[in-house]
């Protein structure tokens, strides 16, 4: 992969099911995450989908291309810029710096509106050396 | 602004022993494939965000009694040190760094940062991991 090209995209379809998985898992039970009715009382149009939820199918888009055996996800920052509700989501990036045995990652988040809802900068080392 | 009170604020250190089961749940929920990550041999990437409920003080260390109708996540930044694995035995221990008022399209907007850093049982640091919620 060279600076400039693309990750390949990463379709993923968001549940509520997925939200109540990931909440016993990560032992996060904010109520932003499960109770819709109070969401929807403070005008929102559902419940939000988990930020680090989000960030982990990120990862996920970057790992295809940068995969765990020979790159380690050793540094990132992400920005949830919008509300994620539940529903199909679109994951991809950029590699946009090559330094040494460090790769530099723009990765986004699409919901289904095409709005970009999350943003990240991931850097990559090499476990083993090389390019 | 009472929030800013609590910068410096720390919370007491919480100790976690690592297990594979609680890697691999972690690593299906996220709807990781990875054999190392969903076999528990290796954190996948954010696990150490399961450790933040406990490691940031259960909820206390950021300010939740706000004049605000809605609090959600507005930014992570993480650094690993090294891979977590089955069988360390990490410590938390977290801090309340900002608080800060933003004027935007929304309102006003409080923004409250806190991080938790792991270290290994030699006190070796294994990851750092800064939140920031924001209130609107």
């Amino acid at each position: 992969m060279r600076v400039g090209d693309n990750l390949p995209e990463l379709l993923v379809e968001i549940t509520h099911r997925d939200l109540i998985r990931y909440a016993g898992a990560a032992n996060d039970y904010l109520p932003q995450h499960w109770d819709r009715d109070m969401m929807r009382g403070d005008g929102f149009a559902d419940v939000v989908v988990h930020g680090w939820l989000g960030c982990a199918h990120l990862c996920r888009a970057a790992t295809a291309v940068f995969a765990p055996d020979r790159w380690v996800l050793d540094r990132y920052a992400v920005r949830y810029r919008r509300p994620l509700h539940p529903g199909p989501v679109v994951c991809g990036g950029r590699l946009v710096a090559c330094d040494g045995e460090t790769r530099e990652v723009s990765g986004w988040i699409r919901d289904a509106g095409g709005a970009t809802v999350t943003t990240a900068s991931m850097w990559f080392a090499a476990r083993t050396g090389g390019c | 602004m009472r929030a800013r009170a609590r910068i410096g604020m720390e919370t007491p250190p919480v100790h976690f022993h690592i297990d594979r089961s609680d890697l691999r749940r972690y690593a299906l929920a996220c709807g990781e494939t990875w054999p190392a990550y969903v076999d528990g041999d290796e954190a996948a990437p954010t696990f150490i965000s399961a450790l933040q409920t406990e490691g940031m003080g259960a909820g206390q260390l950021f300010e939740a009694d706000l004049p605000f109708a809605s609090m959600l996540h507005s930014d992570d930044t993480v650094e690993v040190y090294r891979p977590i694995r089955p069988g360390d035995v990490l410590t938390a221990t977290a801090r309340y760094c900002d608080a800060v008022l933003k004027d935007s399209t929304r309102g006003l907007m409080l923004f409250q940062t806190a991080e938790m850093l792991l270290r290994d049982g030699e006190g070796r640091a294994v990851g750092r991991v800064a939140s920031s919620l924001v209130s609107f």
